[in-house]
């Protein structure tokens, strides 16, 4: 098990936050879990760490539907952050709407950072899949 | 006496007494060998000669005193005519028979009308003499030629007779005559009256006619110029003769017709195009010529007249480019870039305003045709098009109305999905981890989320529910609503949310401000508004909702401005009245509330909109529809 510094959760539901929490102390080894309502509050957290030269996140949990900023505004604005290490951002989402899969589709190509797609419910598998740093 | 009666009957049958038709003899007509056959007044046969038997095979003793017409039925109206002419004193009628018409004779022949005269010059029968034809085509055309008013393919109908009786100055006329003149048959005209339906200098001529064949005995044939009772010109020939009683001019009996041959020059054209296409007036859409280099309408149909509400001669020699929008003559080099290339255009359509200033949508489409000369021009179909692109646009409405309800439809069943689901898979989270864990407190813990992963569930629902019942209840009768009364229940039910908040709703609203609405969406639709102005109020100063009215042509607009937070519309605008947020979390978030909205103004028929600037207030619209 590689080991990993900080993790981010960005989403609105608190169980699901919870229960990501619960599953990553269980089965990942880091440093910190951080969590934020919604995209706003990460981005502005995350352009805060920037200014103040610390290290941004290295794995991302992110939800689609959030209110404020969503999950894809979030996405638009970050990927356009001066990050030169390489993130892996895991979207995790219980929508069904193709829009969502095309959307996954166009920003993965836009970027260095390492998307992936992935459906809820998230499981002991999938979380330690998705944790390996990109 | 006997011998002497017979031997005159033989060789001078004119000088018999004509009082005495039966003992008449006619033994000469045995002994000629021509075909001949003798009519008396009343179209009897008297007499034929052996010849006439056995062309038409038929016995004298049988056939004697019989009506002529009634061997020859399929003739009977042509050779009554004829006979009747002739018995008016008019000579040498030609007749073209068809041996098909008849089971008498196979042979075709041409028959000669004469009158048949006492010795006194009084007519008392037909003397017809049949000739075969021998060279064909050189007779044909003989008789196409003829003077004759009455050659083969003479039209009956167009051809009539008249008689003026000098002594008593009495003119008759048959009712062709009266047709000709576009007169009711029973009118019954002076000399003078008919001499002066001619017209300019063809009045001249024919007093002259007249007075001349009363004077000095000469026949006439004439063509002249005749103006119709409505006022139309047309060409006639007219052919007078004299009959002479003691010497005196006592009657003059002749004939009229129609004639189209000699119409002024521009009517040939015309007629010349319509012949070549000879569907041009028979086509249920408008049809137009233009001269390919000039551009110049050679011609139009009544259709197009019609369609148009303008006469032809609007058109008529004038260019095209005169007729069509302006926006429309830069397409022209891109037609004739296709007529030269194709030889046709693809339809184009614009919209062309008739004579009434009506507006029609209409498809033209052209082709080049070149007419005998071998001149080229623009053959153009000119159809009404208006009905169907009303149509095509309601139809393209309809559409789009049911795209955006499918739109609503699929959004709806993502939403349900993705809530429903995000609640399911908390539940198997925390069940799992709960059934995992020993420790009381941690165990309790959980119990707690799952109680509230429940009551967000059935919050949801409620939310779900909510949706479902703008779309059911559509169908409900709107009522006349008074707006300030309802605006009044709302301000009643936030009543406390204001007083927390020290805000103020400002009521603009006239007393007598109706509209039309469901009380339940009315409600909801207010309730929503007003509270979202709350809730989204500036934190540095007391909310402020400024209620107001603008009367539209079709709408009744509410306008709900507030000092609140505002919108970056450029960001959300396209989402505010959406539903891509969910609504099951905390009271500051946009919900569910504002896509309900739309969805409940937009079932009475009315719309929503909003302006916005953050930190300075939004206003949002909501009309409501008059019908």
């Amino acid at each position: 098990m590689t080991k990993i510094n900080d993790i981010a959760i960005i989403d609105d539901d608190a169980i699901t936050v919870f229960g990501l929490r619960k599953l990553i102390t269980m089965y990942v080894e880091c440093n910190s879990i951080q969590s934020y309502a919604n995209g706003k509050v990460a981005l502005d957290g995350f352009i805060e760490k920037i200014n103040q030269k610390q290290q941004i996140p290295e794995i991302l949990f992110l939800d689609i539907n959030m209110p404020i900023m969503d999950g894809w505004e979030f996405l638009e604005a970050f990927l356009k952050l001066n990050i030169s290490t390489k993130i892996k951002i895991n979207i995790v989402t219980s929508s069904i709407d193709p829009y969502d899969k095309k959307q996954w589709e166009f920003y993965k190509t836009k970027t260095h950072h390492l998307i992936t797609f992935n459906l809820k419910p998230i499981d002991k598998n999938i979380i330690t899949e998705i944790t390996k740093v990109a | 006496m006997e011998s002497s009666y017979k031997l005159v009957g033989k060789f001078f049958p004119y000088m018999s007494t004509p009082k005495n038709n039966s003992s008449f003899s006619l033994d000469w007509i045995k002994q000629i060998p021509s075909s001949i056959v003798i009519i008396d007044t009343n179209f009897k046969i008297i007499s034929a000669s052996p010849k006439w038997q056995t062309n038409f095979q038929l016995n004298l003793s049988q056939i004697e005193g019989n009506n002529i017409t009634s061997f020859f039925p399929e003739l009977a109206t042509q050779l009554k005519t004829r006979l009747q002419y002739s018995l008016d004193g008019l000579r040498d009628i030609k007749f073209k028979y068809n041996a098909n018409d008849s089971k008498y004779s196979s042979k075709d022949s041409i028959w000669h009308f004469n009158p048949w005269k006492d010795g006194y010059g009084n007519i008392i029968g037909v003397i017809i003499k049949i000739k075969p034809i021998t060279k064909n085509q050189e007779l044909k055309i003989e008789l196409n030629k003829t003077k004759l008013i009455l050659n083969q393919k003479c039209d009956v109908a167009k051809i009539g007779s008249w008689e003026i009786d000098i002594i008593k100055n009495v003119l008759l006329w048959t009712p062709i005559v009266n047709k000709i003149h576009g007169l009711p048959v029973n009118y019954k005209p002076t000399l003078e009256e008919a001499i002066n339906f001619y017209h300019g200098e063809s009045q001249d001529v024919i007093r002259k006619a007249v007075n001349d064949a009363i004077n000095f005995g000469t026949p006439w044939n004439e063509k002249a110029q005749l103006k119709q009772k409505d006022g139309t010109l047309i060409t006639v020939n007219t052919i007078g003769r004299p009959k002479f009683k003691d010497g005196k001019c006592n009657r003059i009996i002749g004939t009229i017709q129609n004639i189209k041959s000699t119409a002024p020059t521009k009517i040939n054209n015309l007629k010349t195009v319509i012949e070549e296409y000879p569907l041009f007036e028979k086509v249920p859409f408008g049809l137009a010529i233009i001269d390919l280099n000039s551009g110049t309408f050679l011609n139009v149909n009544n259709q197009f007249s019609k369609l148009s509400g303008f006469e032809k001669e609007h058109f008529l020699q004038h260019n095209v480019m005169d007729y069509v929008p302006t926006n429309f003559k830069n397409k022209n080099a891109d037609l004739f870039k296709q007529l030269k290339e194709k030889g046709f255009f693809e339809p184009v359509k614009f919209i062309f305003s008739t004579k009434q200033k009506h507006q029609l949508n209409i498809k033209v489409s052209g082709t080049i045709v070149k007419n005998s000369l071998g001149v080229k021009s623009i053959l153009c179909t000119i159809e009404n098009i208006t009905t169907q692109t009303k149509l095509e646009n309601k139809l393209k409405s309809t559409i789009s109305v049911v795209r955006e309800r499918n739109e609503q439809l699929l959004n709806f069943a993502h939403m349900v999905s993705h809530n429903l689901k995000t609640h399911a898979t908390n539940f198997s989270l925390l069940l799992n981890f709960l059934n995992d864990e020993t420790n009381k407190i941690q165990r309790n813990k959980f119990m707690k989320m799952l109680f509230s992963a429940s009551d967000n569930l059935s919050e949801t629902i409620k939310g779900l529910r909510e949706v479902v019942a703008v779309n059911t209840s559509v169908n409900e009768e709107k009522k006349n609503i008074s707006l300030i009364d309802s605006v009044f229940v709302v301000e009643q039910n936030v009543a406390g949310l204001l007083k927390e908040t020290n805000g103020k709703i400002i009521n603009e609203i006239p007393e007598d401000t109706m509209v039309k609405a469901l009380p339940a969406y009315l409600n909801s639709i207010l309730t929503n508004c007003i509270t979202n102005s709350i809730k989204y109020r500036n934190p540095d100063k007391n909310p402020i909702i400024i209620l107001s009215i603008e009367d539209e042509k079709n709408y009744t607009v509410l306008s709900i401005e507030d000092n609140g937070l505002g919108i970056d519309l450029e960001k959300y605008g396209n989402k505010i009245f959406g539903l891509y947020k969910t609504f099951h979390r905390n009271k500051e978030s946009v919900g569910i509330g504002l896509y309900i909205t739309k969805n409940q103004i937009e079932a009475l028929n009315g719309k929503i909109s909003v302006k916005s600037t953050p930190n300075q207030g939004s206003t949002f619209k909501v009309y409501f529809n008059k019908i």
